[in-house]
């Protein structure tokens, strides 16, 4: 364990820039975890090429795998019980995500692409947490989308949803 | 010559026809071509419509159903995406946030989903009648469902008049949250108001049949009004009643937990508006015990059974009916 949290790897970001990371960090990836168990010592020698994701968000999502690394695996059951609440994010996570959206949405590709899913799950929470208690007009402001309805068709929405928006 | 020159300065601009030298080389073009993949590469335009609808699903999960509402109406691409995996959503929603609601909460099943042999037995006039009479003409705050779309054997009389319920009780909490009186129907009349009423509470409910998230909403309704409601009662220092144990932390979280502790049973359908002034948390089909220390619910295959109950009534009833008049051919011979 000690050698291999010394070990040092290199990943190398789709823009070609190379980031250099601790095993065990890098680890907090399923997919580099696997990758790293099917090369063997290969993968110590060799760069790690991560063709989705560009040098930027790699090092955020390293960050966050750094401060994470000694996290306990979760629990089979954890899952449901971490969703009880959506604004459940613990603070340091919190402020990791105090970022622009559109990296806030590449973070959450990137560990979709890296299979970290601690951190898909709090990119999933801070959209669900964007989005919470949000009116259409407010939701489309936050994410810039732009309304495509006519105001016959939105008026005839609003009246069969009316019971269920208007409490 | 110098004399000229002011003049062609004034006539005609001076235009820099400099051009860039054409540079061609394949080292150059290699350069080029890695520049603009960087370029193109580094560039973040990633939105919410770059997420895979995976993801987009999870997000959904974690909203309440009014939030999911709210988002269909932002726009058409989105509602679409919504009402097309309607249940996707929907389950996930009700699993985390109202596991407890939704087994006390069953959705009548649709006639089209019954047994066709079931049809006539279930549709028979008398039956109709006679026998589901003491759960359709007393209520002044239900509307009694058509036999022709959910099936109407007691388990689906019982949820469709709970699941109406549940709308007509969410409707008065501003009143018994601000202490005015709920207009009282007198015995015998319906007004026009009424009528209005419990029929837009019969479309939210028969929305539901269709729609899982209509009954999700529906379920999120009814433990907003039963938080409000124990929260009320427990706010009267008079009113010493046994109650449901609720803290801050179990009304943040949004969801029923709470409701799996002991607390009183609901024992009885709050047949009349006058029982909303009382009512905390109605919970029905579910009892506790004691053994277990904790609730027991109805059993999932309650309808089936009622159904098997109404066809051998009704074979019953053919079988009388076969009998008297063979009875009738030999008294007339």
């Amino acid at each position: 364990m000690a050698a291999s949290e010394s070990t040092r790897i290199t990943l190398v970001s789709n823009d070609g820039a190379e980031v250099h990371v601790e095993r065990n960090v890098a680890e907090r990836s399923m997919l580099i975890k696997n990758m790293m168990e099917d090369l063997g010592e290969a993968a110590m020698t060799q760069s790690v090429p991560i063709p989705n994701v560009n040098e930027s968000v790699l090092k955020k999502v390293i960050e966050w795998c750094e401060h994470h690394k000694n996290d306990p695996p979760a629990a089979a059951d954890d899952d449901s019980d971490s969703r009880k609440k959506t604004t459940d994010i613990e603070e340091w996570d919190q402020k990791f995500m105090q970022v622009d959206q559109e990296m806030l949405f590449e973070i959450i590709l990137a560990s979709n692409y890296l299979d970290i899913k601690p951190l898909l799950d709090v990119g999933c929470k801070t959209v669900a947490n964007m989005i919470k208690g949000k009116s259409p007009e407010e939701i489309r402001k936050t994410f810039n989308i732009t309304n495509d309805f006519t105001p016959e068709e939105e008026e005839q929405i609003r009246r069969e949803n009316e019971w269920a928006e208007d409490r | 010559m110098r004399k000229e020159s002011p003049a062609v300065e004034a006539d005609e601009p001076l235009i820099d026809t400099t051009a860039t030298l054409p540079l061609r080389s394949k080292r150059l073009e290699r350069l080029q071509k890695k520049r603009h993949q960087k370029e193109a590469a580094s560039k973040q335009n990633a939105t919410f419509w770059d997420l895979p609808s995976e993801i987009i699903l999870d997000i959904l999960s974690l909203l309440r159903p009014s939030d999911i509402f709210n988002l269909s109406r932002v726009n058409s691409g989105l509602r679409d995406f919504i009402l097309k995996d309607a249940s996707r959503i929907a389950g996930p929603v009700i699993t985390q946030r109202y596991p407890i609601l939704t087994k006390c909460f069953p959705l009548p099943v649709l006639l089209s989903n019954v047994d066709k042999e079931a049809h006539s037995a279930l549709l028979d006039e008398e039956r109709q009648a006679n026998y589901l009479h003491i759960h359709k003409k007393p209520y002044q705050h239900v509307q009694t469902p058509d036999p022709q779309t959910i099936c109407t054997c007691l388990t689906c009389m019982l949820a469709w008049n709970n699941l109406c319920l549940l709308v007509d009780f969410s409707r008065w909490q501003k009143n018994l949250e601000q202490g005015e009186p709920i207009p009282i129907v007198p015995r015998g009349k319906n007004p026009k108001w009424n009528q209005k009423l419990i029929a837009a509470n019969a479309t939210v409910v028969q929305n539901a049949l269709y729609n899982p998230l209509w009954y999700a909403r529906i379920l999120e309704q009814h433990l907003k009004s039963t938080v409000g409601s124990i929260r009320r009662h427990g706010n009267n220092a008079g009113n010493k009643r046994k109650r449901f144990r609720m803290t801050i932390e179990d009304v943040a979280v949004e969801n029923d937990a709470f409701l799996s502790r002991s607390g009183p049973p609901s024992m009885d359908f709050p047949f009349h508006r006058d029982s909303y002034y009382m009512l905390e948390a109605y919970l029905p089909n579910r009892g506790w015990n004691s053994e277990v220390n904790g609730w027991v619910y109805m059993p999932a295959t309650q309808h089936d059974r009622d159904v098997e109950f109404v066809k051998s009534w009704a074979k019953r009833k053919r079988d009388i009916a076969a009998e008297r008049r063979e009875t009738t051919e030999v008294v007339g011979l």
